[in-house]
């Protein structure tokens, strides 16, 4: 990996830089720019959504790609006319950034509830890791309502929604954290029914794999670069069985993450029942395989790897925080569990 | 052969239908893979299935595209096809493991190396169930090494003279010959001077060994061969061209252990929850326990990865990757990186079940033999080690360690190994 000024890493450098703020016009020209939207202009594939995805993720872009093209897809599939009108367009426009609070967030108080309030609807609670939280203007929250679940479309700067900055791993990802603290919810806020929810998980897996594998496939090829270049002890290092191994090690874990991908994409584009099932799969595999990816990476460069102005650590820091976006492993071997039990049931 | 000779695909698939329906079982529910330890093939049992493949090969549908000199039908890819969808039905002689390396790779090195003499002599019998083939390929010295044999064949006249050892002949207790790798030229560089041959299983000086193995079972053997005579007549491949024959055994071995997980119709279906480990958290009674429960979707998972894997590098492979057949090798690996990884998952999920159980409960023998047979993979038919080198060189592009043996002759290596220090 270079350290040139005009690397593209550069730019994730400069966001937290900037205190891991996205720069508005920056945004702006992002989306309109690029092919961004899967419900936008361009009517990208899911193929190509994963592509340029990748893309992303292999120079560390910054911005929410999965939650925007997460909250324009939960919009055009089942978002109300009004929603529609008000949100798409600026959206689209790269006027208004989005963010997602998803059940797989995680949190350390209550999981965001809607609950009755006489008449009227109050949403309460708190999840973790939410991106871009100092600038998002839309939240889509996934929250308990009546003991299932519910997507909630509202605008942050409502009354009693509260986004804080958090220290993180990650500083080119911008996360925070939401409180509801007794926040009016209209009917009208509401994206309607159970269905939504779970395409919108499987989505999120989809792309925010995308930009991990993306990650994970540049790390490694520099990796592997290096140890053709580095020479010790007479001898180009990669020649040595111990680091040619363990580089054989990352490439299998890429090359199953891959494969695991292309089993979600097949799933997705078929509408097939197991898609939900293969997509946990694919992110309780991806977690670890990216970690293992990266330590290896981190052994082959050595010490060099040490310093803030190798691009190492951004990869190692944003596959590591990958692996706890939109839930680690752990809460996604569950949910394969629940899977089952709902079958057998 | 009774059959006509030219029959039309539609004929030869109704022709082998009426026949296997008139003379075989048909297969009841689906094969299931058999787990090492749970099944011995006796001589006697093999006997039997010897005779039921004679009746197939008289009927016309050994071979069938093989050469007729040789025994065959001479017919078509599309005929071997058509049978074997036909007969995926009924119950076909099942001659073990040796019956497998005898015709998917001992029968494909002869074809392809072996004299017309050595063919016509020797693959009517194979084809026939008279004659099965195990492979003497590794010396007990030299495993990952295959170039390494120090087993000796010396020339004296029109014969030869056999003296050494090989182990990891799978079936050869029950088989009549060994596709056999001797060093016939100590003064040659390494690969240059081997040479392959037929030796008779039962000829003076031929000691075969069953070995018994860590699940009990009894599958490779050992042999030791003092002072054997062969014949010239039986050398396959000509006098110190072993190594490209060698490739070609490889080749085959490799298709024989590795073709379900590289196909391309592998089902992307989940399938259910990891059966086995389920059963066995039930019998541990920790159906709830977390970390059970952990590694059973970690299992489950692992699983899935696999057959993705497989469809990946198929796709990869017909779409034309530089690295071509290379690939192959990263299903190898993941599958003997899998496989013990499972197996201490079930040893952690099972705890005290997973190593005592009640006498002769199949369920708690099927787990430790699990655990037995998970580094079969890992170890046989090119180990772990072997396909990282593979990846790393001709997947990857990573420079090959130095090597100890160019530019010498194979007793000048020897020597040098000998002497071995690290330093030069």
């Amino acid at each position: 990996m270079t350290t040139e000024l005009d690397h593209p890493v550069d730019a994730a450098r400069r966001f937290w830089d900037a205190g891991s703020r996205l720069n508005r016009d920056t945004y702006r020209a992002d989306v309109r720019s690029a092919p961004f939207i899967l419900a936008g202009r361009s009517e990208l594939s899911l193929a190509e959504a994963v592509e340029l995805a990748e893309a992303r993720g292999r120079s560390l872009r910054v911005g929410p790609f999965v939650a925007a093209n997460a909250v324009a897809n939960t919009l055009r599939s089942h978002g109300s006319e009004q929603q529609k009108e008000r949100w798409l367009a600026p959206l689209l426009a790269g006027e208004i950034v989005p963010t997602l609070v998803l059940e797989t967030q995680g949190t350390t108080g209550m999981v965001p509830t809607v609950r009755k309030d006489g008449r009227a609807l109050v949403l309460e609670g708190s999840a973790e890791l939410v991106q871009y939280a100092l600038d998002a203007d839309l939240l889509l929250v996934s929250a308990l309502h009546d003991g299932r679940r519910e997507l909630v479309l509202v605008e942050s700067s409502r009354s009693g929604i509260e986004l804080a900055a958090v220290d993180a791993l990650d500083g080119t990802r911008g996360l925070g954290r939401v409180t509801f603290t007794g926040v009016s919810i209209a009917a009208s806020d509401l994206v309607s029914g159970d269905t939504p929810a779970v395409e919108l998980l499987d989505l999120v897996a989809l792309l925010s794999l995308g930009e991990t594998i993306g990650a994970m496939d540049e790390l490694f090829d520099s990796a592997l670069a290096y140890s053709k270049s580095r020479f010790a002890f007479g001898r180009p290092i990669g020649s040595f069985q111990v680091i040619k191994h363990s580089l054989v090690d990352a490439s299998l874990a890429l090359e199953s993450s891959k494969a695991l991908r292309d089993a979600l994409l097949d799933a997705l584009v078929e509408h097939r029942d197991t898609a939900s099932e293969i997509a946990s799969m694919a992110k309780s595999f991806v977690a670890g395989a990216g970690i293992d990816l990266s330590h290896i990476a981190w052994q082959t460069y050595g010490g060099i790897a040490y310093t803030w102005a190798n691009d190492f650590h951004l990869y190692m820091r944003r596959i590591t925080s990958d692996a706890a976006l939109f839930g680690d492993a752990s809460w996604h071997n569950r949910r394969i569990i629940a899977l089952h039990e709902g079958a057998s049931a | 052969m009774t059959n006509i000779e030219r029959p039309t695909v539609e004929e030869f698939r109704e022709s082998a239908r009426a026949w296997l329906d008139a003379n075989l079982e048909r297969q009841v529910g689906s094969r299931k893979r058999r787990t090492r330890g749970m099944v011995h093939r006796t001589v006697e049992d093999i006997a039997e299935q010897r005779a039921i493949q004679a009746r197939v090969h008289e009927a016309g549908f050994m071979g069938i595209t093989w050469p007729v000199e040789y025994g065959g039908r001479g017919l078509s890819e599309e005929y071997d096809l058509a049978f074997t969808s036909v007969a995926a039905d009924y119950v076909m002689p099942d001659l073990g493991i040796a019956g497998a390396v005898t015709m998917i790779v001992c029968a494909n090195a002869i074809l392809r190396h072996a004299s017309d003499e050595f063919k016509r002599k020797h693959l009517p019998r194979i084809l026939s169930g008279e004659e099965l083939w195990a492979e003497f390929f590794s010396d007990p010295e030299a495993g990952s090494d295959l170039a390494g044999v120090v087993t000796t064949a010396t020339r004296d006249g029109d014969n030869w003279i056999l003296n050494g050892a090989k182990i990891w002949s799978s079936g050869a207790y029950y088989a009549d010959f060994g596709l056999c790798l001797a060093r016939t030229d100590w003064d040659a560089p390494k690969h240059a001077g081997l040479t392959w041959f037929a030796v008779d299983t039962t000829a003076p000086g031929v000691v075969v060994e069953p070995l018994k193995e860590i699940t009990g079972d009894i599958e490779f053997c050992r042999e030791i061969f003092t002072d054997v005579v062969i014949a010239d007549s039986e050398r396959i491949g000509e006098v110190g061209e072993g190594w490209p024959v060698a490739q070609t055994v490889l080749r085959f071995e490799r298709e024989a252990s590795s073709g379900s997980l590289t196909s391309g119709s592998v089902s992307l279906d989940p399938g259910p929850l990891a059966p086995d480990l389920v059963a066995l958290a039930a019998r541990a009674g920790r159906s709830d326990d977390e970390h059970a429960l952990q590694l059973i979707a970690r299992s489950h998972v692992d699983d899935f990865v696999l057959r993705a894997l497989g469809v990946r590098m198929s796709r990869l492979m017909s779409e034309g990757h530089p690295a071509g057949p290379g690939l192959v090798s990263y299903t190898k690996l993941a599958v003997g990186m899998t496989e013990p990884k499972r197996a201490k998952a079930a040893i952690e999920i099972g705890g005290a079940a997973a190593v005592a159980w009640g006498p002769g409960d199949i369920e708690g023998l099927s787990t430790a033999l699990g655990y037995l047979n998970s580094r079969v993979t890992s170890i046989a038919g090119g180990t772990n080690e072997i396909q990282h080198n593979a990846i790393g060189e001709r997947v990857l592009g990573l420079p090959r360690e130095p090597s100890f043996d160019k530019g010498k002759t194979f007793r000048e290596i020897q020597e040098a190994a000998e002497s071995w220090s690290g330093t030069r």
